[in-house]
């Protein structure tokens, strides 16, 4: 008997997915998480997960995946390791320099948008050694001064991990891993962080702070899981732990310890992973994916079934330039406070009530109403049936939206919750927008799966406001993140820099370029038990017209020959066309970066179908009032129970479904059916298309 | 509730619909900025961000912008309705568009500011214009980068385009477009910036006119009536809360840069506030110059906006209300409003002084919400020769052009930073090497740059550019080399820039702020450019702070003890020696 278990630890409970990799069947277990080392709540998540399989046992278990937030959360709370940069004399303020540039114009409070905390400059040293744009040697690396440098850093500063950031290493990393020599030489017990490892690409900047972060979390990701692995196997779970990385697949600890800075943005994949999946699987290959919870909403594109991978992506404000499924986070959840500004406006977010105080119905002192107090208002939410345990006073919502947002604008509470809703899915739909059309893409043309707590709730308003036609509620919505992580292929990813016009590249060069990207992500698949040419290879070449500084990425084949490379600069137009709504077919492309990704997906991809949509009875109904019309009366609407209803059950809006984790508010006019696997599909018509 | 509020009740736009297209408002421009940043091929575009979109009604009235350089946003309000007026419901058709940069036609603030715009239609119904402005590399003139200080008038600093038509319903004037393309050195740039600047238009048109599909179009004109009603309310409560008044500021730039030993070049503004009106006088300011620094009124005017902008914040939307309750005085013929055919391309020297007169008075009117001088730069090294296989290149040197942010009344200033009217972004120094044959030696913070305080000022920087190709020309556009940011409430000033050129062969000049010169393979040309002022004095600084800072080399050892009285040994505090040099300087304070 062999079973997969995964584990989505979360700041308040940790999620975990058991399947028995015979008979398909799954089962889900919740338990509170154990801040702040996680590691017990995780242990008692696995063992009483695997006791939800009647007949299983600890060693049965033959896979563990892992999605952690110990190096997000480093960095959040700014709590990560001391770490020292030693950098290109001249150059040791790349950092405390930055860009200069002020995202809000008008703010004289701001702080610098560098992350600071990494480091005071105190810890940032220079060495005399330059590299050259064309990867010459321009001043030889000064074995003394690295020496120097070192023992100032490591006596002095007490550091825990060197970052080595030299300029041009992209172009010729030698210096760097001649560093990196001395240091392990001298100080074999600390780690060195290169960032010619971490990010070869142009721009010392945005390779500094990725090089930064992955130092910054390096002690705390390591000890984390070594810790995990141990207690796992004194418990008897003797098998591989897998953890989730910002590129959408899952490694091994062995290279996640060499490059935690994958870890960093990893909590939001899994979810987009999960959507991935049941979409897909449902015959929606084409999504946009929203996680709307308390707090924040994280919204992704879904492309072929894939999660698209950005390059170019960002932590809070910081560049974070590896290779990481696209998600883009809104101040907007259930606990976005509603309230009105100086001069008469209403607005609702970015501010938060968050868990607490919470919304005012929660009454643990929150005065301001939030948009689930606007929920409880209009009717969608059933106060009996929330958020297991919470004593709830539904008037207070009432009292709240009257005094602070009725009132004030001369409108019924009913009318003013509604405007709450309306202005909550209108800054949604402006970033849902923004996330398709950034690459070109039609929202209307893609299916939209809502999850979370909250993202069912506001979905079939929002899929209106930006003319989309079918949103998929899934069968399991609160659990997809721990899902995904289950279906996440195993996946490493490598680049490099190649600076050449694409007419005159030379193909040999740029082949064996790829080669050597191909051995880096063997060595590392090899590594977490893949066997070579098992799963499926993809390159990629970052490119653009030359004279231009920001690329557009395109797949590419290899072996590379010049079909390949014309085949390559005609997606490029393509692409260029898509983004940016032009293209020039005269003008010379120019490489700059090549990417290969190699990739295991787990053999089953059907996680769901075991169970879906088990037909009971006749589903049972029951009635409340709600409201959807400013102005209009209520209307008395049918109530479904999500577990109760049968495949191929339909019916046309209003209606609400509710299911112990999230709850649907199906419109009027829209039609919802639940399909072979469960999910609930909700068609929505136009009478005035769009555009 | 506050009044505002309570007059919400008699408006035309019920609030939820005013929320909510504020917002489609705001994302048609962002939109439209991302596709103009990322098309664009020129590093002062893509990498220094000097490029602006925005969205106008039917009237010509900027309804949103997004975050980019505040001077764009008051430029374009000009040109904007002059749009309106000549292309009209009727003269204007679908698939036009529209372009100039003759800053004495009200196109821009200096010539090589190009701006693009395009009527937007539902239907056959004029209701709006999407517009796009971006600083291009070169558009000829007598110097490759279009911008020189000895230019004698407009004429000299390259192609003037009236206000003409670069499409004319969906068909673009390919031959007007190649007489622009004609007149750079850098065609392929140009040519490429252009069409980004289109391609975001054609964004902007096409997400513009889709709010009115979804809407009304009388609902969408109300609600632009209401959000610049909802500005104005914004800003007007602002300047209520400020004392009546009026606060004055001067400040000089060290010479016209190109009169030898020419005298200081003065700005001189007085802020008058009466009840919810704010009126900037800048009566007073010196004659227009001979050279290029001048600005045109519409800069002067962005100023001004910027400044009434701070009061209110990055919440209230960026559009015309904002400015109904802004007057401002410029006479004409001075160096604030120059008249035609003045020279202004190095406009921006001479906008980092207005900036420095508005603040300085903003911070006499608002000590306790304003800051300490910033560093007042904006400093360009701008190279045009050979490279070392002979090919011609031209470009601007790579590293930081802004010195430091200045100091506030609870924190420190900003290292090295962008800070009032401008935002751009460093280039990096790896790209700037790839685009030039430069080398840089050295970009550092500059210890002891930063005006001492209770509240430090931010640092300038020192950096060092070798030249690696062949005979070129070096343009040097920096200032404060003899008047330094002043720090404010006691707080001490920065220092002076200092430029140099160091020759292959070893000898050393010292150079003004502003010059041109011939450099040769080898030659370096170093500066140190200045930090801002600091707020409060620096004997009540924190010693604590004053040790942070010798740690981390921002201040040193000696200017701890001589200017902040804190006495450092070994890397700590040495209290009594501090106790006692701080009651020398009878202003003791505390040494925990």
């Amino acid at each position: 008997m062999t079973m997969t278990v995964a584990v989505d630890v979360g700041g308040t409970f940790t999620d975990v997915f058991v399947r028995d990799e015979k008979s398909k069947r799954w089962a889900v277990k919740k338990v509170p998480s154990t801040p702040p080392t996680f590691v017990d709540g995780f242990l008692r998540g696995v063992l009483e997960g695997v006791n939800q399989l009647p007949g299983m046992k600890a060693s049965d278990v033959n896979r563990i995946v892992h999605g952690t937030t110990v190096g997000t959360n480093a960095i959040l709370t700014q709590s990560g390791a001391r770490i020292g940069f030693i950098m290109t004399e001249g150059f040791r303020d790349i950092l405390y320099i930055g860009l200069g540039w002020r995202p809000k114009m008008y703010d004289l409070q701001m702080d610098p948008v560098e992350p600071m905390f990494l480091a005071p400059r105190r810890r940032s040293l220079g060495v005399r050694e330059r590299i050259d744009v064309d990867g010459e040697v321009i001043t030889p690396l000064d074995v003394d001064d690295v020496k120097r440098a070192a023992r100032e850093l490591v006596e002095k500063h007490e550091i825990q991990v060197f970052v080595v950031c030299y300029l041009h290493s992209y172009a010729n990393p030698s210096h760097e891993r001649e560093t990196r020599e001395i240091l392990q030489e001298s100080y074999p017990d600390i780690p060195v962080t290169l960032s010619s490892d971490v990010l070869p690409r142009r721009r010392e900047y945005n390779r500094l702070v990725v090089s930064g972060f992955d130092a910054y979390v390096k002690p705390g990701v390591t000890s984390y899981l070594q810790a995990m692995d141990s207690k796992l196997q004194s418990a008897g779970v003797h098998a591989p732990l897998h953890v989730m990385q910002s590129n959408g697949g899952v490694a091994g600890i062995g290279p996640i310890i060499e490059r935690p800075v994958g870890t960093v943005l990893s909590g939001l994949a899994a979810g987009v992973i999960g959507a991935a999946h049941v979409g897909k699987e449902a015959g929606h290959p084409d999504c946009i994916s929203l996680d709307m919870g308390g707090t924040s909403a994280d919204v992704a594109l879904i492309r072929d079934g894939r999660p698209i991978v950005t390059a170019d992506g960002s932590f809070e404000d910081y560049p974070l330039h590896i290779p990481m499924v696209e998600v883009r986070t809104i101040g907007a959840g259930g606990s976005s406070v509603a309230h009105i500004d100086q001069g008469g406006g209403l607005r609702v977010g970015p501010r938060s009530a968050g868990a607490n105080p919470g919304p005012a119905c929660y009454n643990r002192g929150g005065e301001e109403p939030t948009v689930t107090d606007a929920s409880f208002v209009l009717g969608y939410l059933n106060p009996e049936k929330f958020a297991g345990g919470i004593d709830l006073d539904i008037s207070r919502s009432h009292a709240a939206i009257k005094k602070y947002i009725a009132e004030p604008l001369g409108l019924s509470v009913v009318d003013a919750a509604l405007g709450i809703h309306a202005i909550v899915n209108s800054n949604m739909a402006q970033t849902m927008r923004l996330v398709s059309i950034k690459r070109g893409y039609d929202p209307r043309e893609f299916t939209f799966i809502p999850f979370g707590g909250a993202g069912p709730l506001q979905a079939c308003k929002l899929a209106e406001a930006i003319g989309m036609r079918k949103v998929l509620v899934p069968l399991a919505p609160g659990v997809l993140s721990a899902m995904g992580l289950m279906l996440a292929p195993i996946q490493h990813d490598a680049i490099a820099s190649f600076e050449h016009i694409l007419s005159a590249a030379d193909i040999t060069d740029l082949d064996a370029h790829y080669q050597r990207l191909d051995e880096s992500c063997q060595a590392r698949m090899q590594q977490d038990g893949v066997e070579a040419g098992a799963g499926e290879i993809e390159y990629y070449a970052e490119m653009n017209y030359v004279g231009q500084a920001h690329q557009l990425e395109v797949a590419i084949a290899r072996p590379i020959c010049e079909e390949t490379l014309a085949e390559a600069a005609r997606r490029f137009h393509e692409a260029h066309e898509k983004t940016y709504g032009h293209a020039d077919e005269r003008a010379e492309i120019e490489f700059a970066t090549l990417r290969s990704v190699h990739r295991l997906d787990p053999e089953d991809q059907e996680p769901q179908s075991a169970q879906a949509g088990s037909p009971t009875d006749a589903p049972t109904v029951s009635y409340r009032l709600a409201y959807f019309e400013a102005g209009a009366e209520p209307e008395n609407v049918p109530v479904y129970q999500r577990t109760e209803l049968p495949v191929g059950f339909h019916f046309t809006g209003p209606a609400i479904v509710e299911q112990s984790d999230t709850t649907t508010v199906v419109y009027p006019g829209h039609h919802a059916e639940v399909d072979g696997f469960g999910n609930l599909i909700i068609t929505l018509e136009y009478d005035n298309p769009h555009e | 509730m506050n009044d505002v509020a309570h007059n919400r009740q008699d408006s035309r736009v019920d609030p939820i619909t005013l929320e909510v297209l504020r917002g489609r408002f705001d994302a048609v421009t962002e939109e439209m900025q991302l596709a103009l940043i990322r098309a664009s091929y020129s590093p002062i575009v893509t990498e220094g961000k000097d490029a602006t979109s925005a969205i106008f009604d039917y009237q010509g009235r900027t309804i949103a912008q997004p975050s980019a350089e505040p001077v764009h946003l008051g430029v374009l309000t000009d040109p904007a309705k002059l749009i309106a007026q000549r292309y009209p419901q009727g003269v204007a058709q679908p698939g036009d568009l529209y372009i100039s940069n003759d800053p004495y036609a009200g196109g821009s603030s200096h010539s090589p500011d190009i701006a693009i715009f395009a009527p937007v239609f539902h239907g056959k119904q004029l209701v709006g214009y999407a517009a796009t402005m971006t600083h291009h590399t070169d558009i000829g003139g007598m110097a490759p980068g279009s911008m020189n200080v000895e230019a004698i008038d407009i004429h000299a600093e390259g192609i003037r385009i009236p206000l003409l038509r670069l499409a004319h319903g969906g068909k673009l004037n390919e031959e007007l477009m190649e007489l622009i393309v004609a007149a750079s050195r850098a065609p392929v740039n140009i040519r490429g910036d252009l069409n980004a600047q289109i391609a975001a238009c054609k964004t902007g048109v096409r997400r513009f006119s889709a709010i009115f599909n979804e809407y009304n179009v009388a609902l969408v004109h109300a609600t632009v009536d209401e959000l610049l009603d909802y500005a104005e309310a914004m800003t007007r409560k602002a300047i209520a809360a400020i004392p009546d008044g009026s606060y004055e500021w001067k400040d000089w730039l060290d010479s016209d840069a190109i009169t030898p030993d020419g005298e200081p070049i003065e700005y001189r503004v007085r802020i008058e506030v009466s009840g919810d009106e704010i009126h900037f006088d800048f009566t007073g300011s010196a004659k227009q110059m001979k050279s290029a620094l001048n600005n045109v009124r519409s800069s002067t005017v962005a100023v001004c906006y910027y400044a009434v902008r701070l009061l209110t914040g990055d919440e209230v939307p960026n559009n015309d209300g904002c400015n109904r309750a802004v007057r401002v005085t410029t006479p004409l013929g001075s160096v604030v409003n120059a008249a035609y055919p003045s020279p202004i391309a190095v406009r921006g020297i001479g906008l980092k002084r207005i900036e420095d007169v508005v603040l300085g008075a903003m911070a006499e009117m608002l000590p306790d919400q304003m800051t300490a001088s910033h560093s007042g730069q904006y400093s360009m090294i701008f190279f045009s020769g050979l490279d070392a296989q002979g090919n011609r290149v031209q470009g601007l040197s790579g590293g930081p052009y802004a010195g430091g942010h200045g100091a506030r009344p609870n924190k420190d200033g900003i290292d090295v930073t962008e800070h009032g009217v401008t935002n751009g972004s460093a280039f990096p120094v790896e790209f700037s090497e790839s685009k030039l044959p430069i080398l840089l030696k050295r970009v550092e913070l500059w210890t002891d740059s930063g005006g001492a305080g209770t509240w430090r000022g931010g640092l300038g920087y020192e950096a060092e550019t070798e030249w690696r190709g062949g005979e070129a020309m070096a343009s040097i556009r920096r200032e404060r080399h003899k008047f330094v940011p002043r720090g404010t409430q006691g707080g001490g000033d920065s220092l002076p820039c200092e430029t140099r050129l160091q020759r292959a062969t070893g000898e050393i000049e010292n150079l003004p702020g502003v010059a041109r010169l011939m450099i040769d393979k080898g030659d370096v040309i170093r500066v140190k450019t200045t930090g801002s002022g600091g707020f409060g004095p620096p004997m009540l600084r924190e010693p604590k702070n004053v040790l942070s800072d010798v740690l981390d080399g921002r201040v040193s050892v000696q200017a701890a003890r001589d200017t902040y009285g804190v006495v450092i040994e070994g890397g700590e505090i040495d209290v009594a020696a501090t106790h006692a040099c701080r009651a020398r300087a009878g202003k003791p304070g505390e040494a925990s």
